[in-house]
């Protein structure tokens, strides 16, 4: 059967007309991603910095070629920052994930006071970081608080050096990001858990299962999605840890919590590295670009799946 | 006032094909039924008629002028969709004149319409509040004011009152009937609920896979079913299905043998209206007659339905009346001849007497 | 196999109460529907026979056990939702062994039960495929497959035949019936169809606006019902209720409510003792080979159902006849059977 040609003209406006409406969109893109890409790609090629006094364009005059790409390879400093950061997400994500998961578990099954402690659990999230830095920096002082509190159970606790002793300075900043991060893991678990559907998980108690059997039988196989992309979120975020490590320790004692950003920001505004910075930088982009799409396939294809489930 | 013509029409979705070259005419002022299961084309058959989409062949006519092709707005049809589709945050009486103000219609004009439908449709005590607090009925009513308040070629109606529980129902089928005489419009109505689409419909198309398969009066597309599926999808309860072989006025299967038309042979199918069984202790020569165990007993009020195992069959049988049967108890029923519908073995053809 | 009893039941939702000192027995081995209009609380009762809902006051007990306060999960109660609440990422076989896995039956016997089941329902060439991919129909049976297989005791149906086509759905009715003869549970089948609560209970219990009308079989419901509302709700058309002030007939209170079912009135010339009428026809409605009459009597509506012979046309003067054994007459102010 041949198609009228009436539909065909109908069609072909349709799409003209959907063309034009990509337009603003498209340009957005150019100017929030294309062009600073272009400039970052440009900058790290040279050995350009703001205080040479040429407006960035200029830098080709100081190229460098793939001298700030090799350097990468060759910088200790870097590469410790970046397993300890590593390490950090290593242990911060899981934790969080964790508890968020617990804490939306009770108060699926309905916790006294539930909505009031709704709101006090997600408090954190609403710090803004610095200041959820400044307020553990303060915690974690050898006569603040947490050590007053210890000293009652341990006569010992007022010694304790936190922010000075390599280990418990790391276990402080980790302590910080599990205090701010949880909620929002919460948040999103317990919203991906109330979206599976009341009658199941109904149905399934009626059917004998008990409330563990309900979640790992039932919710937790439907909410695949929602916990692939609250740990995505936590992880892209995790890895790009600065504010509170800055506020508490400067990345010390030593280098002992130095993160990739605060190391990053220390080439820049300590040593002035601009270019190598731009370089680091882009490696970075293009390896969590690679993590995130594998990420987000496997998810986009899990997801798909339960939306033909459902 | 319209008189809506398909000619020739087909639509396919892919591979899929959603109508199959559907000729129909349609009377100005007519109560037009479309029945069918669901998937059958109706809704396609809507979407055509509004020009939502496109035929891939073949012409859609409204009052005489080919509107193939038109866009919707140029076709002056109003609908009331399953869903209501009402503004929850406005007003009933906003949501009726919503099309008028659209079209910016005086308001004291606008104001006249919808005292006139609040009247006919019962809702001028609810006008004020919003859809969020009417009852399913009353929403209903509402949305139907919605349409009927413009004037349009012809009132589109997909399933409207499918949402409701079963009493409503039946009033609502009533008062939409009642209404159509009332406001004299063109109304095309789609359901795959037999009894509605019996109750509203002047004239009842019964649709199947996209094609049409029989158009006529809804009486007589009880009385007088053009083949088994027609007869198994209109009424209830069910048809009785029996398949056979007809031999020398003889109707043999394994139900045992009935009296059949002299002139039919080969094999057959035998639909009997379990409406049209009545229990027989001396049936006429010309008779269906059926005897075996009440394996079931429905009671149902005015009526109970029995059902009957003759053979290897179950026959079911609506007794009206006093209910003399008993499960387990031996029963005859009986249907006269002109009620017995007779087709070929597949059931697409009815078979009919010579002469 | 148990016994179903509830006493005094009431539940209160926040400003109103969804069901009301209920008292009702539901026999052992008994099918009974919970029947009446949305909102009726109905579909509260059944929840708190499951436990899916806790009552504010009264008790419910299987077999004279006390369970109001046991939760669902420990009644062993069989539950067929709306919907079916499928899990809809599990396959047939996930389904349909589910109570079966949460219990820990060994796989052996875990494995035969599925298969039985699973012939029974004729779902066994779809077994291992992904329940999301069922048919409507084929979703239904897997429902009460996936309770009838741990063998409950008790047997609730929430509203199973709604979302079914017509066809389909009649089928499924005499299906249900030989299911719970066959597994010889009490079932108890909520829904407000009244065609389907007839055709399938041994009794019905009537409920309007959270309070019980009236519980018997449903021959008797529908010939000597309770109160006007049982008197409207069952039967299709709705039965006839007139004010004596307008039909006048001897023999009831002036101020009666009388009540004739519209399968009762026939046109023709009245016998003695007969209640006739002369009314106006105002209406005809074909269905299913019967034609409901809508007549006008002094500003009354009264419909009839005749037969498809009966030919009637709108504007015609009929003599409307009932006879008086088929009319019920009710108090004009409580509603109440007299």
């Amino acid at each position: 059967m041949t198609e009228a040609p009436v539909q065909t003209e109908l069609k072909r406006q349709q799409i003209k007309m959907a063309n034009w409406f990509t337009v603003p969109s498209h340009v957005l893109l150019a100017f929030i991603v294309i062009f600073p890409l272009i400039m970052q790609v440009y900058i790290s090629l040279t050995w350009w910095t703001p205080m040479d006094g040429e407006p960035w364009y200029n830098a080709y005059m100081s190229f460098s070629w793939f001298d700030n790409y090799i350097e990468i390879f060759r910088d200790a400093d870097l590469w410790a920052a970046i397993w300890r950061t590593l390490l950090f997400v290593a242990i911060c994500v899981p934790i969080e994930f964790a508890l968020g998961l617990l804490l939306a578990m009770a108060f699926y099954e309905k916790v006294p006071l539930q909505n009031v402690l709704y709101s006090v659990i997600l408090i954190p999230m609403m710090v803004v970081p610095a200041i959820a830095g400044y307020t553990f920096y303060l915690i974690f002082q050898q006569t603040g608080p947490l050590n007053i509190l210890l000293s009652s159970v341990y006569p010992g606790a007022m010694e304790i050096n936190w922010l000075n002793n390599v280990t418990r300075a790391f276990a402080a900043v980790v302590i910080a990001d599990i205090w701010q991060w949880t909620p929002l893991m919460f948040l999103i678990l317990y919203a991906g858990l109330m979206s599976v559907p009341d009658d199941q998980m109904k149905a399934a108690a009626l059917l004998g299962a008990s409330g563990w059997q309900r979640f790992t039988k039932i919710a937790f196989p439907r909410m695949k999605a929602v916990m692939t992309i609250a740990v995505a979120l936590r992880l892209i975020e995790c890895l790009k840890i600065f504010d509170p490590i800055f506020v508490m320790t400067k990345g010390g004692p030593g280098v002992a919590t130095q993160s990739v950003s605060l190391y990053l920001y220390k080439q820049t505004f300590g040593d002035n590295n601009w270019s190598y910075v731009a370089a680091i930088g882009l490696a970075i982009l293009i390896l969590l670009s690679v993590i995130a799409g594998i990420i987000l396939s496997r998810s986009a294809k899990s997801a798909a799946a339960q939306a033909k489930a459902a | 006032m319209s008189h809506i013509v398909f000619d020739k029409v087909t639509k396919r979705y892919g591979k899929t094909l959603a109508l199959d070259c559907v000729s129909v005419e349609i009377a100005e002022r007519e109560f037009f039924g479309i029945f069918g299961p669901p998937s059958c084309g109706k809704s396609t058959f809507m979407r055509l008629l509004l020009g939502l989409e496109q035929p891939d062949a073949g012409r859609i006519l409204i009052s005489g002028k080919d509107v193939t092709g038109e866009a919707p707005m140029a076709r002056n049809l109003s609908m009331v969709f399953q869903n209501l589709a009402l503004f929850p945050h406005m007003t009933a009486r906003d949501n009726i004149a919503f099309p008028l103000r659209e079209r910016k219609v005086a308001e004291n004009e606008i104001e006249q319409k919808i005292k006139k439908l609040g009247e006919t449709l019962n809702i001028s005590h609810i006008l004020h509040k919003p859809p969020g607090s009417l009852s399913g009925g009353e929403r209903q009513r509402v949305a139907i004011a919605r349409a009927l308040i413009r004037d349009a070629k012809a009132y589109l109606m997909d399933e409207p009152i499918a949402a409701l529980d079963a009493r409503l129902r039946e009033g609502m089928r009533v008062e939409l009937k009642r209404l159509q005489r009332e406001v004299g419009h063109t109304f095309v109505y789609v359901t795959h609920d037999h009894e509605e689409a019996s109750a509203v419909s002047d004239r009842l198309a019964i649709m199947r896979q996209g094609a049409l398969v029989q158009i006529d009066k809804p009486e007589l597309i009880y009385d007088n079913p053009a083949n088994l599926y027609v007869s198994e999808v209109i009424g209830a309860p069910r048809i009785n299905v029996l398949k056979g072989i007809f031999n020398k006025g003889k109707f043999t299967g394994s139900f045992g043998s009935v009296t059949a038309p002299e002139d039919f042979s080969g094999d057959g199918t035998l639909g009997l209206r379990p409406d049209f069984l009545a229990q027989a202790d001396k049936a006429m020569v010309d008779d269906v007659v059926f005897t075996g165990t009440v394996t079931e007993l429905e009671p149902l009020g005015a009526y109970a339905i029995a059902t009957v195992k003759t053979g290897e069959n179950f026959i079911r049988a609506v007794l009206r009346g006093v209910v003399t049967a008993r499960i387990g108890g031996t029963i005859t029923v009986s249907a006269t001849a002109s009620d017995a519908f007779w087709f070929d073995a597949s059931g697409e053809q009815r078979l009919r007497k010579a002469g | 196999m148990a016994s179903i009893t509830l006493k005094r039941l009431t539940k209160r939702f926040a400003n109103q109460t969804a069901v009301a000192e209920m008292d009702m027995e539901i026999e052992n081995g008994k099918f009974v529907a919970i029947l009446g209009p949305s909102g009726c609380g109905k579909t509260t009762t059944m929840n708190m026979i499951a436990g899916l809902e806790s009552p504010t006051a009264g008790t419910i007990s299987f077999n004279g056990k006390d369970v109001t306060a046991m939760p669902a999960t420990q009644r062993g109660v069989g539950f067929v939702f709306q919907n079916y609440a499928i899990f809809t990422h599990m396959t047939v076989d996930q389904n349909l062994g589910f109570g079966l896995d949460v219990r820990n039956v060994p796989k052996p016997e875990r494995d035969k039960k599925v298969t039985d089941m699973a012939a029974f329902m004729a779902l066994e060439h779809r077994l291992y495929q992904k329940a999301s991919g069922l048919s409507v129909n084929e979703l239904q049976k897997l429902a009460i497959g996936r309770s009838a297989i741990v063998e409950p005791s008790i047997f609730l149906l929430d509203e199973p035949l709604s979302n079914l086509d017509a066809a389909f759905r009649e089928r499924m009715r005499s299906e249900l019936r030989l299911l719970q003869r066959r597994l010889k549970q009490t079932m108890v089948y909520v829904t407000h169809d009244q065609i389907e609560a007839m055709g399938l209970a041994d009794k019905i219990a009537v409920m309007n606006l959270g309070v019980l009308q009236q519980y018997a079989s449903p021959q008797d419901l529908y010939a000597n019902p309770a109160n006007t509302f049982v008197a409207k709700f069952i039967g299709a058309p709705s039965m006839n209720i007139i004010s004596n002030e307008i039909i006048c007939a001897s023999g009831f209170g002036a101020k009666d409510l009388i009540g004739f079912r519209p399968e009762n009135v026939f046109f023709g010339k009245p016998g003695v003792g007969d209640i006739s009428f002369e009314a106006q026809v105002t209406f005809v409605e074909a269905v299913s080979g019967r034609k409901i009459v809508h007549l006008d009597f002094k500003g009354e509506e009264v419909l009839a159902v005749l037969g498809r012979h009966v030919s009637t046309t709108v504007g015609q003067k009929v003599t409307a006849v009932v006879s008086r054994t088929d009319c019920r007459s009710f108090d004009s102010t409580t509603g109440k059977a007299l």
